[in-house]
C-alpha cells in the first residue's frame, strides 16, 4: 500500500467502490436488463478509486472516452452479418487501431469493446450503461483529486 | 511510462494464435475479456516473471470459480455480488498481488448464457495457462535479447 494513502482512506475507497458496483447490479435487477452489467466497471472502480493506478487515471477524459468508444465499436461490429470468429477478430484489430490513434493504454477498454460481441449485446441499454458508468468513474477520479496525489509522487 | 505500441501487435498475434488453436480443437470459449486485459497489461510491463504469471493465473481462475459457484448457489444477484467482492478482496490480500480484473470476473456469469457460465472455471484455467505461459516466454526472450544488445 502507498504510504501517501492511509489505511482509513483505503477502507473508505473500498466501501465506495463496492457500493458503486452493487448499485450497477441493483439497477440491472430493478430494470430486469442484464445488458446493463459491465464486469469491467468493477475492475475499473477498484483500480482507479482504490489502487489509483497511475497508468489508468493519468488521462481522466479517456476514462470515459476510451471504453465508451470501444463499446460502440464492438456493438457496431456485432450487428454485421459475419461469423463469430470474424467479429471477434475484426473487433480486436479495430480496438488496437483505436487505442493507438488516441494514444491510450487503458486495458479495460479492450474488455468493454469485446463484451458486446462475446455476449451478443443488441440493446441500446448496453451502450447507455457504458456511457453512464464510465462517466461516473471519471467524475470520481476528478472530484476526489486522485490525480493530485499522483502528481505529488 | 511510455506506451509501447509494438505490444499491441504482439497482443493481436498472441490472441489470434490462441483463437486459432481453440477453433481447431472445437472449443467455443476462447475469448474471456478480463483475462485478455491482464494479458495486454502484462505485455506492457517492463518486468515480468514466472511468479507473477503463476499468481495472475491463480487469482483469475479462483475468481472465475468463485463467481460461477456463487452465481448458481445464490438467487439474489445483489447478495452474490457483495459476497464476490468481499471474497476477491480477501483473495488478493492473501496472494499479495493487485489484479483489478479479478473483480470483473465474478460478474461475467450475469451476462453470459448459463451453458457458457458452467464452462468458465475450467475455461479460465486453460486460457490462463496458455496465455500467461506465452507472455512469460515472450518477455523472457525479450529480456535475453536486450541483455545481449547491452553487452555488445
Amino acid at each position: 500500500m502507498d504510504s501517501t494513502v492511509s489505511k482509513k482512506v483505503t477502507m473508505i475507497s473500498y466501501i465506495i467502490s463496492i457500493t458503486f458496483i452493487i448499485a450497477m447490479i441493483t439497477a440491472s435487477v430493478m430494470l430486469k436488463d442484464h445488458e446493463i452489467i459491465l464486469p469491467e466497471v468493477a475492475a475499473m472502480a477498484i483500480a482507479m478509486w482504490v489502487y489509483r493506478e497511475a497508468g489508468w487515471i493519468r488521462q481522466p477524459s479517456k476514462i470515459f472516452l476510451a471504453p465508451s468508444i470501444t463499446a460502440v465499436i464492438g456493438f457496431a461490429v456485432n450487428q454485421l452479418h459475419i461469423s463469430y470468429l470474424g467479429k471477434v477478430s475484426l473487433t480486436l484489430i479495430l480496438l488496437m487501431l483505436f487505442l493507438r490513434i488516441i494514444q491510450s493504454n487503458l486495458g479495460p477498454s479492450i474488455a468493454t469493446g469485446l463484451l458486446p460481441v462475446v455476449t451478443n449485446a443488441n440493446e441500446w441499454s448496453f451502450i447507455i450503461s457504458v456511457f453512464i458508468f464510465t462517466f461516473i468513474l471519471m467524475l470520481g477520479v476528478l472530484k476526489f483529486g486522485l490525480i493530485k496525489d499522483l502528481k505529488r509522487k | 511510462m511510455k506506451i509501447q505500441y509494438k505490444y499491441m501487435l504482439v497482443f493481436l498475434v498472441l490472441i489470434f494464435v490462441w483463437m486459432g488453436l481453440c477453433w481447431l480443437a472445437g472449443y467455443p470459449l476462447a475469448v474471456i475479456p478480463p483475462i485478455l486485459v491482464v494479458v495486454y497489461e502484462s505485455l506492457q510491463k517492463p518486468m515480468y516473471n514466472g511468479k507473477m504469471a503463476f499468481k495472475q493465473g491463480l487469482v483469475l481462475t479462483i475468481s472465475a470459480t468463485v463467481g460461477t459457484l456463487l452465481y448458481f448457489a445464490i438467487d439474489s444477484w445483489i447478495l452474490a455480488t457483495l459476497l464476490d467482492m468481499i471474497l476477491m478482496l480477501i483473495l488478493l490480500r492473501i496472494v499479495g498481488i493487485r489484479v483489478p480484473a479479478v473483480y470483473a470476473f465474478p460478474l461475467l456469469p450475469f451476462v453470459f448464457p448459463d451453458h457458457i457460465v458452467a464452462m468458465l472455471p475450467l475455461g479460465s484455467l486453460i486460457t490462463c495457462v496458455f496465455l500467461f505461459t506465452s507472455v512469460l516466454a515472450y518477455k523472457k526472450m525479450e529480456m535475453k535479447r536486450s541483455r545481449k544488445v547491452m553487452q555488445m
